[in-house]
């Protein structure tokens, strides 16, 4: 537990610490620009192969560690989830025509996204990332832009599939909402591989 | 929508929606990254029940701060970031009453069952040593390792120069060969 050095060291590992450092900052670097000394020494080169090995099993250690230590039971997350609050999400707030001229309603900004996200992950093969609502959304007559970055199961032919999309948001904003939607913008940033197996996921850990 | 399966969605999508108010999708990335924060503050804290009381207040922490992450697919060095924080805030605290005890019973994370004994041995030995470590080796190596900072910032979140984290990584290397050479 000491720092100093074990006097039952072989000797071929008693190298000092300014050579272990330069040596794994020439690993770090990729072994570029190449080293004649640190290749070409019999024992330098050795130490090298160590370095790298060492690596390997770190790696493999910490991808243990982490499928070992992975959410131990259903409690955790919820312990988690529920100390997370709603806050501070809700966003701008949108106004509805009251039945009574005396009321005045409204409904949020992020309750209208949330609407957008559901209508738009309701429809197959297309999940949804981020939700804009670009435009004055507090004037009931200003024209307002739906704009999304979304994820679309591998396979799915995009056109098809964004305007399935595009009609479900639209449906969603004008049965629920008084807002003006005059262009609903899809981004297309990832496609995901979708699981046709009525199995849960796989996961690398099941094998307990 | 009761097969909406959100774990085929990547980090910067989960963020996204996160930010938007998706609790769903924060649990998503709860689930993806709790066990290396957990790994992560383990190796900081040394110690099992502190690592998990700051993975619980790292994403608690997280959820409150999406908005200010800039790149959304970078969540996951975000994460080891306000990991090793909130780790050193929890060791300041508790000190200096405390040290290794907890850490000493714990047992060496394992592989699978179905790793080769041959990498199992070496496995242990790598964690037998980082168990033995002193506390600037043990800390500056997880800070390298496993949150993959520059010498710069692990100095700078341990308080010490960046030739100590040199030499302190120099030392915790050396005898994490030593060990792995016992094995052999």
């Amino acid at each position: 537990m000491s720092d100093t050095q074990d006097p039952t060291t072989p000797p071929d590992t008693a190298l000092s610490d300014e050579l272990i450092a330069e040596l794994e900052d020439y690993l770090a670097a990729g072994r570029e620009p190449r080293n004649q000394r640190f290749e070409e020494d019999p024992e330098l080169s050795r130490v090298l192969g160590s370095l790298e090995n060492l690596h390997r099993v770190t790696a493999e250690l910490l991808d243990a560690e982490a499928r070992d230590l992975a959410a131990p039971d259903p409690g955790w997350v919820q312990k988690i989830m529920t100390n997370i609050v709603q806050e501070a999400r809700s966003g701008r707030s949108i106004p509805l025509t009251a039945v009574s001229e005396a009321d005045t309603l409204s409904v949020t900004e992020g309750a209208v996204r949330t609407l957008v996200r559901d209508a738009g992950d309701a429809v197959p093969g297309i999940l949804i990332g981020r939700c804009r609502l670009d435009g004055d959304v507090t004037d009931p007559a200003a024209a307002i832009a739906v704009r999304l970055t979304v994820s679309v199961a591998a396979g799915q032919r995009i056109p098809e599939v964004t305007a399935r999309l595009r009609a479900a948001v639209i449906a969603a904003l004008e049965r629920h909402t008084e807002l003006t939607v005059s262009d609903v913008d899809i981004s297309v940033v990832d496609l995901y591989e979708h699981r046709t197996d009525a199995s849960p996921a796989p996961e690398p850990e099941e094998n307990r | 929508m009761s097969d909406l399966d959100l774990r085929a969605l990547p980090d910067g999508l989960l963020v996204d929606r996160a930010t938007d108010g998706d609790r769903r999708a924060f649990e998503v990335l709860l689930l993806r990254y709790t066990g290396i924060t957990r790994a992560y503050a383990r190796r900081l804290t040394g110690s099992a029940a502190d690592a998990d009381d700051v993975v619980q207040e790292t994403f608690i922490t997280a959820w409150g701060s999406l908005d200010q992450l800039a790149d959304p697919s970078a969540v996951k060095p975000w994460l080891m970031r306000i990991t090793a924080r909130k780790s050193f805030d929890r060791i300041r605290a508790r000190r200096p009453e405390r040290s290794l005890e907890d850490w000493e019973g714990q047992a060496p994370a394992g592989a699978g069952p179905e790793a080769r004994a041959e990498v199992n041995s070496q496995l242990e030995a790598v964690a037998r040593v980082l168990g033995e470590l002193p506390e600037l080796q043990r800390q500056s190596w997880a800070l390298r390792e496993i949150g993959e900072m520059s010498y710069r910032e692990i100095a700078e979140e341990l308080g010490v120069t960046e030739p100590t984290v040199r030499g302190a990584l120099a030392r915790a290397r050396t005898a994490l060969l030593r060990g792995l050479e016992q094995w052999r």
